[in-house]
């Protein structure tokens, strides 16, 4: 599983998918932080991560779309199915890759509560929760632009999928805004979204439901994902 | 040592193998020859781990694949007939990387890695993108990596598949080296590169196996025919039928007719000397034979003959 998460790595950082994402991530990041924080003047960071889950559904799919995909394509896979290693390590390897590449820029935001703290009082607890939170919805929106990978048949279909679905989950939050506040399907279409936890986060409230959920959802689409890679070798 | 029990593959209605039942015994090289769809790719997958099989079993040295996959693959090095490469590492990475995946450590397999490359020769050309590699540097390359991990038992599936004359001399020339020292398994559709390398044959055609043993043992078995070439002087319908009436004729084939002159082609069988009969024959039916030769069916004509024949066998039977 180590090789193949450090192939994995060094591939997209080969290719320019890897500096893309960070480049364009970071980008919206310093623009999120500069609106709120120093010309809105707040101390709270957890506005500018609130606002980055829209911009990383929307960039996610641009390092997903050909996590497996490129190696179907290629004749690669039947390496990966000849190696003495199992669809599951080589799954997890991918996913570890795809995680690591996603972390850089999550540890470039995570320098900010402290430097944003010498201009004025930031509560770091709640932004480095918001920061978990914001780290685990990656995680989930990872796995399941993974899973989309590994079922769709070219890299644009991919794409077209991954981008389809983002925009469902946000429709369904709009839905929920839309139902009555605290009703029963409010809160469910919103936790289905995914984008539930940004109105909690903007509010300053970090819930261990939407970290625990997002969790679920990667493990769910991880497994998914090997089941796919798996059944490969059966057709 | 490689038994294979039983073994059915489908691919929705087509049949890719079926119950095929053989073994390879170790070391030397073997080949398993078949036409375009015979089923070869398929039975090398199976035997590397990369596809399962229907029904039926793969035993590597004793352990089953499907029951031990790891165990058994870290037994066998697969070189596909595309070499699965990746085009932005040089070969030096790729073969790092594989090496690590096979479970080589540490200085072990910096050592591997660079023995294979000095075996298959593409020391020169380790430092480049794999993108930019020719054909036979990739096929070379790919032959590597199914050795790193010194496996006991190497598969090669069509090695010599689009490379020039002198490519595949030297692909060859790599194989009869490691066949010394490893079990090598070939699969191709091509039978005369294969003579005086391999140690034994077996043909698939159709999903089954239709003939298996050693070179000399399937040219005694299979040459059930010989040919004999005859120009003769008269009408061509009349040749043929004079000729249809000789006893021991498997096929008239004409290959040319100018100015009344007609060149044929006659199949027989090996057992029989045709020749007086065909004189006789053609002298009765006032058509003089103006030249005749025996001729010898290659062993690459009579396997593309069996191969033809089961073609045709199997669409009646569809029929």
């Amino acid at each position: 599983m180590k090789a193949i998460f450090k192939r994995e790595l060094r591939s997209y950082f080969n290719n320019m998918t890897g500096f893309i994402f960070i480049s364009i991530f970071l980008c919206f990041v310093g623009i999120f932080v500069m609106m709120y924080n120093f010309f809105y003047m707040s101390s709270s960071l957890v506005y500018s991560v609130a606002s980055m889950m829209p911009v990383l559904a929307l960039l996610v799919p641009v390092i997903t779309a050909r996590s497996i995909l490129a190696d179907r394509q290629s004749g690669a896979d039947r390496l990966l199915y000849s190696l003495p290693i199992t669809s599951a390590q080589a799954v997890l390897g991918k996913y570890a890759a795809l995680l690591a590449v996603f972390a850089l820029p999550v540890a470039f935001m995570a320098i900010l509560p402290p430097v944003v703290g010498l201009f004025g009082e930031v509560n770091m607890l709640s932004a480095y929760l918001a920061l978990a939170d914001f780290f685990a919805f990656g995680a989930a929106l990872l796995a399941l632009g993974m899973f989309i990978s590994a079922v769709s048949k070219s890299a644009l279909v991919s794409f077209c999928v991954s981008y389809g679905v983002v925009v469902a989950l946000y429709a369904l939050n709009i839905l929920s805004a839309a139902l009555p506040s605290g009703s029963f399907f409010a809160g469910l279409l919103s936790y289905a979204s995914m984008f539930g936890s940004t109105d909690s986060l903007m509010y300053g409230l970090f819930d261990i439901r939407a970290l625990l959920y997002y969790i679920s959802i990667a493990a769910v689409f991880v497994f998914l994902t090997v089941r796919s890679f798996e059944k490969k070798r059966y057709v | 040592m490689i038994e294979i029990k039983g073994l059915f593959k489908t691919f929705g209605e087509t049949k890719a193998l079926s119950d095929l039942s053989f073994e390879l015994s170790d070391g030397g090289i073997h080949a398993i020859l078949g036409p375009a769809g015979a089923g070869k790719t398929t039975l090398l997958d199976i035997l590397s781990g990369c596809k399962l099989a229907d029904e039926g079993s793969v035993i590597i040295n004793g352990v089953d694949i499907s029951k031990e996959p790891i165990k058994a693959k870290k037994k066998i090095g697969y070189m596909p007939q595309i070499p699965p490469l990746y085009e932005d590492m040089t070969p030096y990475e790729y073969l790092v990387f594989v090496g690590d995946a096979k479970g080589v450590l540490g200085e072990k397999l910096y050592r591997n890695v660079e023995s294979v490359i000095d075996l298959v020769g593409i020391g020169e050309a380790s430092g480049a993108m794999i993108k930019k590699l020719s054909k036979s540097n990739r096929k070379k390359l790919a032959m590597a990596q199914a050795m790193l991990g010194n496996p006991d038992i190497i598969l090669l599936d069509e090695p010599t598949a689009g490379l020039g004359a002198a490519d595949a001399q030297n692909m060859r020339e790599l194989i009869a080296k490691l066949g010394e020292i490893k079990t090598i398994v070939i699969c191709s559709r091509k039978l005369t590169w294969l003579k005086g390398l391999c140690h034994d044959i077996t043909i698939i055609s159709g999903a089954e196996i239709i003939a298996q043993g050693s070179v000399e043992e399937l040219e005694e078995k299979l040459r059930a025919t010989t040919a004999l070439r005859i120009t003769a002087r008269g009408d061509e319908e009349k040749i043929v039928s004079a000729l249809e009436k000789v006893e021991g004729i498997l096929e008239c084939i004409v290959s040319s007719k100018e100015n009344g002159v007609i060149s044929l082609k006659i199949e027989h069988s090996s057992d029989t000397d045709i020749r007086d009969d065909v004189f006789n024959a053609l002298a009765e039916s006032g058509c003089p034979i103006l030249a005749m030769d025996t001729e010898s069916l290659t062993l690459d004509e009579v396997y593309l003959k069996i191969c033809s024949i089961k073609e045709n066998t199997g669409k009646e039977d569809r029929e």
